[in-house]
């Protein structure tokens, strides 16, 4: 508190702007995993935040070849954890991909569609937009 | 980060793992894990208990070690997946496809019983 008592509204939003390096993108959602952690959000929840984010960024860097940074941003809200990951890469709404098949032996696995698949299991919403040649996603995350 | 260490168990390896196995840490643990197949171990253990995270690129060198271990009739199991990590495994529907034991020596005997009984 400031001695004048004028208590200012504390906002938890972190925020970081990751370059296109797959070494960035995982020191970002490991960042993130911890600074949820660090706040008192439940190890599930700052679990989950932290796989979206690295599967979300490594995803887009490796596919959609986004000119510059991307944009993450996380925010602690009452019941969950808001995060939004924004970027100026090939079009891509990842609550479309289809589940990729399971089979259970190894050998007729194909590797790909695995993350994202895993990511919609652990959170409890995905919304995508695409405006002004961005890819805008709101990942929530229950807490 | 991910540090990698070896602990011989004859006739097999224990794989003691410490950190994250991330985008950038899985390409180092394929080069381990496909070096140790050419060094003929019977068989692998993965201790995983100081793995606080998996990501699907994790996932992946596993599932590429499970069907390498096919190929090459080896013995391959992980232990001590920590509850988030286990639950990534199991989201991925890839619990079915390997053995997973709570501590390594339940792990290598479980494995050498395997081979003695094939």
């Amino acid at each position: 508190m400031n001695p004048t008592g004028d208590c200012k509204e504390q906002t938890l939003v972190w925020q970081r702007d990751v370059p296109n390096r797959i070494e960035d993108a995982t020191a970002a959602a490991a960042a993130a995993g911890h600074h949820l952690r660090r706040q008192g959000v439940a190890g599930t929840a700052a679990h989950a935040a932290h796989f979206a984010i690295e599967e979300m960024l490594t995803n887009t860097i490796k596919y959609g070849h986004p000119a510059h940074p991307s944009r993450l941003s996380v925010e602690i809200v009452p019941d969950s954890v808001v995060v939004r990951i924004e970027d100026d890469g090939q079009e891509f709404d990842p609550s479309k991909s289809p589940a990729p098949p399971l089979p259970a032996n190894p050998d007729e696995r194909a590797p790909g569609g695995l993350g994202i698949h895993i990511v919609r299991q652990m959170i409890s919403s995905i919304a995508y937009t695409r405006r002004d040649g961005r890819n805008h996603l709101v990942l929530t995350i229950a807490r | 980060m991910l540090e990698i260490t070896h602990k011989p168990e004859s006739p097999g390896i224990t794989i003691i793992l410490k950190g994250h196995l991330d985008a950038v840490t899985a390409p180092q643990l394929e080069k381990q894990l496909d070096d140790l197949f050419r060094a003929e171990h019977a068989h692998i253990v993965v201790d995983l208990g100081c793995v606080a995270f998996v990501a699907s690129a994790g996932l992946r060198v596993f599932l590429a070690c499970a069907k390498k271990a096919r190929r090459a009739q080896r013995g391959l199991a992980l232990c001590r997946l920590q509850p988030q990590v286990q639950q990534v495994f199991e989201l991925a529907g890839m619990t079915p496809l390997f053995l997973i034991h709570l501590a390594p020596e339940n792990a290598h005997a479980a494995l050498r019983q395997r081979s003695a009984a094939a």
